[in-house]
């Protein structure tokens, strides 16, 4: 038996021991992490939409119609080399007025009105990872400061919607991530602390005996860990319980994906052990302050 | 083995009266001390100074290879384990069997491999008579037998040093004599015992050396004879 198997049986043993109040933390420890996970899945579809949405967005650079080829070729050399910018694709006059043909299915627009009225364009797409609104609307204002450029179009009024409704996602994220964990830090302290005082006698014996700090705490720690855990893998299985249940509601609805999963669940562990060592250390130093069993 | 020098207690919750004051003593290796004195004569501070439960207010404890003023909050740990310690309600836990009880002394200091234990354990419960009781829970036995248990788990260390406070507080005064006699044993094996106690019977028959508190201070240090003696 090594030191950890030791450790998993004797928070195996203080769980047991106090099987009502254990149950009742991985209750409240499930609860509060299903409404997490809950809002993981609603912002990872709102996240994939946006990211389909993001793939539309895009500059239209309209250039001078009387620009000659050369400065149209020196333009789009230089607005490539542009950190903001993924792909430029040049869109001459004459292939605007043949796709406008098609859409319209006319023909020979052109010698109808007497010339071809569209300048050259650069259609620009924006590296995903700056194609924010502000990032946007300074890159349009840039390049339209550049002789030879008309006018630059990127939709800034859905640009910007786009990025408050993703801004509203992370900040909802970050603040129920955050109570999330209060929760969880509160739910445990007090299941742990109420097994240390159950075990206080046990504590104060194994002090004399000459038990170390670190071989003390590290069962209520485990004990904490495994609480949290458990209640994650609960939160998780109710989760896909409900995302299947409600696959006829929403065909279109995507579930966390892996990689989502493993983290929700390490991040959950790392705040079991976290919270489980400060609430342990609180509980012990508490009960030591206070003399009794534990004096020292 | 232990050197107080000019060691003061002063509990502060207790209207800063001195449990002890200005003592000074040298116990050597291999005595059997008894600590006499009326309740609250300071005998069970003296001891929780030894082992560090309690930190003295002045002065300094030199034990088992420790000293109070230097000593790590880290280190405390060690310095227990190299004093065994019994007590006059036992203290042992109670929903363990009494093998379980001394084995968890030996788990909680990094040994873990079954055999070691199984003959570690065996060998301190035939030492002092319990062994056929090893499976009983302590609530299953009597008063004598769960200090028994309570001696052997102290000594399962081997520990130099033997602390009892009020080892037969709880126990007729047969029963008495057969923990003095198995504490004396030990002494005889090498074992520095300290024994704080009323019973001034049993320090007249086991001690090597008597100390006699009295609100605090040592009111009489008497050596009866030369250590690891018999006296019958």
């Amino acid at each position: 038996m090594n030191t950890f198997t030791f450790f998993m049986q004797e928070a195996n043993s203080s769980l047991r021991r106090n099987l009502s109040a254990s149950f009742a933390a991985v209750t409240a420890i499930a609860a509060v992490l299903f409404l997490l996970s809950l809002l993981m899945v609603v912002s990872h579809n709102i996240l994939v939409l946006a990211e389909r949405l993001g793939e539309r967005k895009g500059l239209s650079v309209f250039l001078d119609p009387d620009l000659p080829a050369e400065r149209v070729s020196e333009l789009e050399h230089h607005f490539s080399s542009f950190p903001e910018v993924r792909a430029l694709q040049v869109v001459s006059r004459a292939d605007a007025l043949r796709e406008i043909e098609e859409d319209l299915g006319l023909e020979n627009i052109a010698e109808a009105i007497g010339e071809n009225p569209l300048p050259d364009a650069l259609l620009i797409l924006p590296d995903p990872d700056l194609d924010d609104a502000a990032t946007l609307a300074r890159l349009a204002g840039e390049i339209e400061a550049y002789e030879g450029v008309e006018d630059v179009l990127y939709g800034e009024r859905w640009v910007e919607a786009l990025d408050r409704g993703l801004t509203m996602v992370q900040r909802a994220n970050a603040i129920t991530g955050f109570l999330a964990v209060l929760a969880i830090v509160l739910v445990l302290g007090n299941t742990l602390r109420l097994i240390v005082l159950m075990r206080e006698e046990t504590l104060a014996i194994m002090k004399m005996m000459g038990a170390t700090d670190a071989f003390i705490r590290s069962p209520f720690v485990l004990a904490g860990v495994m609480l949290c855990l458990t209640g994650a893998v609960l939160a998780l299985l109710m989760l896909y319980a409900g995302y299947v249940a409600s696959g006829y509601l929403f065909p279109g609805l995507r579930f966390l994906p892996t990689i989502s999963l493993v983290t929700f669940v390490l991040g959950v562990g790392v705040v079991g052990v976290a919270g489980s060592l400060l609430t342990v250390e609180v509980s012990i130093r508490q009960l030591e302050r206070q003399g009794g069993h534990l004096e020292t | 083995m232990i050197t107080f020098e000019k060691v003061g207690k002063r509990y502060s919750e207790a209207g800063d009266l001195w449990a002890l004051e200005d003592l000074s003593f040298h116990i050597e290796s291999g005595e059997m001390v008894f600590l006499l004195g009326e309740s609250g004569a300071g005998k069970s501070t003296l001891l929780k100074l030894i082992t560090l439960e309690e930190r003295p207010s002045k002065g300094k404890v030199h034990a088992v290879g420790f000293d109070s003023e230097t000593i790590t909050r880290a280190q405390v740990p060690f310095l227990r384990r190299r004093c065994g310690m019994v007590f006059q309600d036992f203290r042992l836990i109670k929903d363990k069997t009494i093998f379980e009880n001394v084995a968890f002394c030996l788990r909680m200091t990094g040994t873990l491999e079954r055999q070691v234990i199984t003959r570690a354990v065996s060998r301190v419960l035939r030492s002092v008579g319990i062994y056929g009781k090893r499976n009983a829970f302590p609530h299953q036995l009597s008063g004598g037998e769960q200090q028994r248990a309570a001696i052997g788990r102290a000594l399962i260390h081997e520990p130099p040093l033997l602390l009892a406070d009020e080892p037969t507080g709880n126990l007729d005064q047969a029963t008495g004599t057969e923990i003095m006699t198995l504490l004396e044993q030990f002494h005889v094996a090498g074992t520095t015992v300290i024994v704080a106690t009323h019973n001034m019977e049993f320090a007249r028959r086991f001690a090597t050396r008597m100390i006699t508190l009295h609100q605090g201070q040592i009111a009489e240090d008497l050596f009866l004879r030369p250590h690891g003696t018999e006296i019958y």
